[in-house]
């Protein structure tokens, strides 16, 4: 293990979450309308509003208002929701299990299909299945996800009736029902993913079959399916888990608008609320948290993937 | 330094009684490309005896290393042998299954590549990919797999084989790998053995050290070579015969004794001819260049280049037949007889120009790189100290004369170049143009009186400009008022080509005519100085030849002065008054050329020379094979940095540096002709690091 | 010294230099040679005709609205806005998309959601281009300090996942046109300063650069004479994939409500409207929906055929 090399990329994580911060903080901060006259409503007295102001800490200088801000978020505590009676953190504690859930269930079965579906598609260059992995993929990274969500609902939920149209189940408290109840929302996320990810292990693994070491291989005689396992497949699957690993990111975005279609009780609807109510304490939040997850998500695809491919991770 | 012919080697050649091992006949290979089928090669013939090394050799286009793959069965997707056979041991594996070849590849024969970087799987050890031949072979044990893995790493002396067999490609030397290659090749004791240009991309003395161990490897193992190269010194140095490919065809084939002595086909004897040596003989170029696959001329593929063809040539193609002792395919060898490979001339003294003063010098320079890949990488402790790619060098440049950089890589000569003319900054010493230091010459009078040469033809233009443009951007920097599209129509002349050139876009021009711009663009703005870096090394023999012959007389015409940067002995011989010999950043021997070819004095000297192979098959010297690996340039050995490889080390040499110093017979920096050491700040400098 | 151990038919050099037919000069990477590599592949031509259409219709309700008040729309089809049918009306000869909630004609409304969705990919993916890639190539190029900055600041950006940015942004805003343009062309600079500077460095190795240092040239012309027009081809290539993911998120923005506003009709808006009657009424969302695939299908088949012309050594070769 290149301890070094670790360090160095920790280190260089923290600059990126510190501006990551201050975006959200500065972004929130400059929209529009005031959320305590939105809260209170018309009748407000100035008095009223002068009060909750003080309460919520908005009338100190920004920057000190970013550092109380931080503070809290280092002590756990996102701030106070205002328009729901509860805190942030609880806000976030309560729904970010459902988008994980949501979110993990795409991701399987989207490298479920995926990966195989790309490395036959590579090995078979130039065949029908060639084509269809190729077409496929491409209507895949083509549609949008709401209305194929919609589609899937039509025909699947309404009109045939195999599987409910959504509707949250906690897998600790009925897994065969969450099950049932994910497979739509996850399909319809995942298919983009998958998408992705088939054309990724394409042409990774067309690169791969290309170098002049697989021929070296074959010049010792080895059977292809030998060839192909050891030299080419591992080879060739590390772009593809670091491509995986930062549409990672595309998957929170695409859970925001999926958790709409099917009413997932997930951050993507809590961000899309607090943003309708203006209740930018929890957008803020939200953000943040979903940002966070991002940038560490990231930093753990990248160590893996130094773990893995020996050429990087040598001092 | 004792010239001594070589000894015969242990496998006479075999008699024509016994039967040969590999048998090629007629082998014609095409390609299918958007613009139709190419035949890569045609018609190709040859025998190979058990025990025998036959070189094939042949400029780029030649096809030779198609033929290899076509023999192994290794050819692109959309390759394909259209006929012919390859019989090995009876079996024809132009027509055997990917099943059947699975059994034949590595066993019976094997192939090691050119390039071992590539050729080796990234993300599996070098040990796996030993044993995993072993294992697919034979019958054996995983346990007993590995300790014959780490007993052929040993076989192909690779130091400490226990760990190497548990390094990944990319931790290994290019030497190292390609000693790997080799040891994958003959794990399973293959009766053939290809090998596809293995030393070209390595240097002089680790060459050197391949090829012994390839020539030892063969006799222990009475295994038979295969060699493809470009070289002609390597041919005639480790083959019994030879096969000489032109544009697809072999032209000549036989003994390599009678074929590099006594050639028939004019195109082998304008090879050997137009080849840079280290003797003292003057090149005589070939005219013309190869042609490409798809627009071979009808006839035979040489009639348009040689200088003896008649109309009967351009009619068809000549076979190979039997003539003075061994086979070539010319219609017209009886009456043209056997050709000189020599060259008479001896280098012409009148190229000598009137040596002035000193115009450019340079005092203890020193270039370090930091080997951090980012900012933090910089800060934090525990990183790798930075190269020091050029370690306190004093040089001089007199007025009219050529100086001749040569080394291997990481000796710092690329970086010197460009540290004269600062296209990187130093770190630390002093360059003085014309007796004043580089700080005090004003950026656009640097700039207008010394020039670059650039090597690589497929990086040194820009691919989105024409010609035209290239050399416009650098009159445009010399002199405003010059009519530009005369002046530029001017340089193109004056480097050989058409005026016409101007309007063509680099990736239409051939290397040599790449490499030729470069040189228009380099003379663009006047310059009186000439830094050219390897400009002929991406060239093949007989373009680079032509090159060199363009600068000499640029050179004289214009009064110029110029470094010339090389790894190549024989070329540096060619063009150089004088020669500094680099070593792992540093100055290891400077003297006139004749002087330092015939008596050079450093013992790095000595074995660079001696492992540059001889095309002259009755004049091989013995070689003094270097040991060991080029130090690395971050980690340099303590005491003197020529240390852990040179053959007559003594004591001192491990503590104490020594410094370039004038002696009699030059400047060398050895303690075994002077006892001069680098000045105590520097060794101060160095055990602190 | 390598030689080719294979043939791919990529061209010989022209060895003879005093031949040349000056009517058919072409520079490698210049329209002509592209346009015919790209030609070659059916698929990235379809891409083009589909494209095409919805940009000229979206170019020609653009004008239509911007200068005509939409006169040329209602006076040769329906208009897009009022509601003067009967609602929810199934496909027919008179309304082709059938007619919507507010008895709206949903092909109308169709057409001039091309137009939002166009102006807002063209516009933010042009404006990111023009920001991002000269960043990118100056940090590559100079690297040091200036790369440091550049590219970290472009690592914060891209530590939000696209969509979740997009949205903190024109909530911060407001919901308009202009402010979405604003937030994705935000939202894509990223991209494109990441690209242009991994290319500005390869480039920055090659030796014509140095060469154009040996003549003494300055920073400023060597970065935007040499090294930048040698930076464009995976620029373009980005850009066009980029144009397909900006409609996406245009319409997810309008599908969640925080996008252009009713009474603008935009496709995302349409398919959220029809969300409600996906069982009665189908094809409210169905039209719509279709209108994005087929664009963004569209810039993908571009992409990857400008991909393809570009660098044919890069892509995996396709069959179409």
């Amino acid at each position: 293990m290149d301890y070094r090399y670790i360090a160095i990329r920790l280190l260089q994580t923290i600059p990126v979450l510190f501006g990551v911060s201050v975006i959200v903080f500065i972004i929130i901060h400059s929209a529009p309308g005031d959320p305590i006259v939105n809260m209170l409503g018309i009748d407000a007295t100035d008095q009223n509003i002068a009060e909750l102001r003080e309460i919520h800490g908005l009338n100190e200088p920004l920057y000190i208002q970013y550092v109380n801000w931080m503070g809290g978020i280092l002590q756990g505590d996102l701030g106070q929701s205002l328009t729901r009676e509860r805190s942030v953190t609880a806000l976030i504690t309560a729904r970010l299990p459902a988008t994980l859930f949501l979110a993990l269930a795409s991701m399987l079965i989207a490298i479920v299909i995926a990966i195989p579906a790309g490395i036959v598609s590579a090995v078979h260059k130039g065949s029908a299945s060639d084509y269809a992995v190729t077409i496929g993929s491409l209507s895949g990274i083509s549609i949008p996800n709401f209305w194929l969500g919609l589609i899937l609902i039509l025909l699947l939920a309404r009109t045939y009736s195999f599987l409910p149209p959504g509707n949250y189940v906690p897998p600790s408290q009925d897994p065969v029902a969450a099950l049932k109840h994910v497979i739509l929302p996850a399909v319809t996320v995942g298919t983009a993913f998958a998408a992705l990810l088939a054309r990724q292990t394409r042409s990774s693994m067309l690169d791969n079959l290309n170098q002049e070491y697989i021929k070296m291989a074959k010049s010792k005689g080895l059977s292809s399916r030998k060839i192909f396992v050891r030299h080419a497949l591992k080879q060739a699957l590390l772009p593809v888990i670091t491509v995986a690993g930062l549409q990672f990111g595309y998957l929170l975005s695409a859970t925001v608008v999926v958790e709409q279609v099917f009413a997932w009780p997930g951050m993507g609807r809590l961000i899309w609320s607090a943003v309708q109510q203006q209740d930018y304490p929890t957008v803020q939040g939200t953000v943040l948290v979903v940002a966070t997850l991002f940038v560490l998500i990231n930093l753990i695809v990248d160590l893996t993937y130094s773990y893995l491919d020996p050429r990087v991770s040598v001092s | 330094m004792v010239d001594a012919p070589q000894e015969e080697t242990s496998h006479i050649a075999r008699t024509e009684a016994t039967d040969a091992l590999l048998t090629v006949q007629d082998l014609t290979t095409e390609f299918a490309t958007a613009t139709g089928s190419i035949r890569a090669i045609e018609d190709v013939s040859f025998d190979v005896h058990p025990g025998e090394s036959l070189g094939i050799v042949g400029e780029s286009g030649s096809g030779k290393s198609v033929t290899a793959r076509s023999i192994m069965r290794l050819l692109d997707e959309n390759g394909r042998i259209a006929n012919g056979s390859v019989e090995l041991n009876g079996r024809d594996l132009s027509t055997m299954s990917e099943h059947e070849l699975t059994e034949v590849r590595g066993s019976d024969i094997a192939m090691i590549f050119q390039d071992p970087m590539s050729s080796l799987t990234p993300v599996l050890t070098a040990g796996t990919q030993i044993t995993e031949t072993i294992l697919e072979h034979q019958d054996v044990t995983k346990a007993q797999a590995k300790e014959q893995a780490i007993d052929l790493l040993d076989r192909v002396r690779i130091p400490d084989p226990e760990s190497v067999i548990d390094t990944y490609p990319h931790q290994l030397s290019g030497g190292q790998r390609q000693r790997v290659l080799i040891a994958i090749a003959i794990s399973c004791d293959p009766d053939v053995l290809i090998a596809d240009e293995p030393t070209t991309a390595l240097d002089v003395t680790i060459e050197a050290q391949i090829l012994d161990l390839l020539e030892d490897l063969v006799n222990e193992r009475e295994m038979s070579l295969v060699q493809i190269t470009h070289d002609l010194g390597v041919v005639a140095e480790t083959c019994d015969r030879v096969a000489v490919m032109y544009a697809g065809r072999i032209v000549e084939q036989g003994p390599v004794s009678e074929v590099f002595v006594e050639p028939r086909h004019p195109y082998t004897a304008g090879l050997l001819r137009s080849t840079p040596r280290i003797a003292d003989v003057e090149p005589d170029l070939l005219a013309g260049n190869v042609p490409d696959p798809g627009e071979r001329p009808v006839g035979c593929n040489f009639a348009p280049r040689c200088t003896h063809s008649t109309e009967d040539c351009h009619a068809v193609n000549p076979p190979l037949e039997p003539a003075g002792g061994h086979e070539v395919a010319c219609i017209r060898t009886d009456d043209i007889g056997p050709l000189e490979p020599i060259p008479a001339a001896t280098r012409r003294e009148s190229t000598h120009q009137e040596v002035g003063g000193t115009i450019v010098e340079g005092e203890n320079v020193r270039k370090e790189f930091s080997s951090a890949d980012s900012l933090l990488d910089r800060l934090l402790p525990g990183g790798d100290p930075p190269v020091r790619a050029v370690d306190g060098v004093d040089l001089s440049l007199s007025k009219g004369e050529t100086l001749g950089l040569v080394g291997e890589s990481g000796s710092g000569k690329t970086t010197l170049g460009r540290l004269l003319l600062e296209l990187t900054d130093r770190t630390s010493g002093e360059i003085r143009f014309d007796g004043r230091p580089l700080a005090e010459v004003p950026n656009g009078e640097l700039r207008s009186r010394i020039q670059f040469v650039f090597q690589d033809p497929n990086s040194s233009l820009n691919p989105r400009q024409t010609v035209g443009k290239i050399l416009r951007f650098a009159v445009n920097k010399h002199e405003a008022g010059v009519d530009v599209d005369e002046r530029i129509a001017e340089l193109l002349t004056e480097v050989g080509l058409d005026p016409e050139t101007r309007y063509d876009y680099p990736h239409q021009l051939s290397g040599g005519q790449k490499q030729r711009v470069g040189v228009a663009r380099a003379l663009a703005v006047d310059p009186d100085v000439i830094v050219a870096d390897e400009p002929t090394s991406a060239l093949d023999v007989s373009v680079q030849g032509q090159l060199l012959d363009l600068l000499e007389d640029i050179k004289r015409k214009h009064g110029l002065s110029m470094v010339f940067i090389s790894h190549d002995l024989s070329v540096i011989r060619h063009i150089s008054d004088r020669v500094a010999v680099m070593y792992l950043g540093r100055i290891v021997e400077v003297n006139e050329t004749a002087d330092l070819f015939d008596a050079p004095q450093h013992p790095y000297t000595e074995a660079l020379l001696s492992a540059v192979p001889n095309p002259d098959p009755q004049m091989n010297v013995a070689r003094t094979v270097l040991e060991g690996e080029i130090p690395d340039p971050k980690r340099p050995p303590t005491g003197c940095n020529f240390v852990t490889r040179c053959p007559d080390a003594m004591p001192e040499c491990e503590r104490l540096d020594p410094e370039l110093a004038a002696t009699d017979d030059g400047d060398v920096a050895c303690l075994l002709h002077h006892d001069v050491t680098r000045s105590d700040s520097d060794e101060a400098e160095r055990s602190t690091n | 010294m390598s030689e080719e151990s294979g043939y791919n038919g990529s061209g010989g050099q022209s060895a003879d230099t005093s031949d040349h037919s000056r009517a058919s000069v072409e520079n490698p990477t210049g329209f002509q040679r592209t346009w015919r590599e790209f030609r070659a592949h059916p698929l990235a031509v379809a891409g083009l005709a589909v494209v095409s259409i919805v940009t000229i219709v979206g170019i020609v309700t653009f004008l239509d609205d911007a200068l005509l008040e939409n006169a040329l729309i209602k006076s040769v089809y329906y208009s897009p806005f009022k509601p003067e049918f009967m609602p929810l009306q199934g496909p027919s000869m008179a309304h082709p998309f059938g007619t919507d909630t507010l008895g709206r004609d949903v092909l109308a409304r169709t057409i001039y959601g091309a137009k939002v969705s166009i102006q807002v990919a063209l516009t933010a993916v042009l404006v990111a281009a023009a920001i991002g890639s000269p960043l990118g190539v100056i940090a590559g190029y100079m690297g040091g300090y200036v790369e440091t900055i550049v590219m970290r600041t472009v690592d914060v950006i891209l530590g939000f996942p696209a969509l979740v940015l997009a949205i903190g942004l024109v909530a911060a805003l407001g919901f308009n046109l202009t402010n979405v343009i604003i937030a994705l062309g935000i939202v894509y600079v990223p991209q494109f300063a990441r690209i242009a500077r991994s290319t500005a460095l390869s480039v920055s190795n090659e030796e014509y650069v140095d060469a154009a240092k040996a003549l003494g040239y300055s920073r400023p012309h060597i970065v935007f004479r040499e090294v930048l027009p040698n930076c464009i081809s995976p620029l373009l290539v980005q850009a066009s994939l980029l144009m397909a993911f900006a409609i996406i998120a245009e319409a997810s923005l309008s599908f969640l409500g925080l996008g252009v506003q009713p009474p603008t009709p935009t496709w995302g808006q349409m398919v959220s409207d029809g969300s409600g009657y996906l069982t009665s009424a189908p094809w409210i969302s169905l039209f719509p929906g279709a209108a994005i695939f087929g664009t963004v299908l569209g810039f993908n088949l571009i992409g990857d055929g400008l991909r393809d012309a570009l660098d044919p050594r890069e892509s995996a070769e396709r069959r179409f």
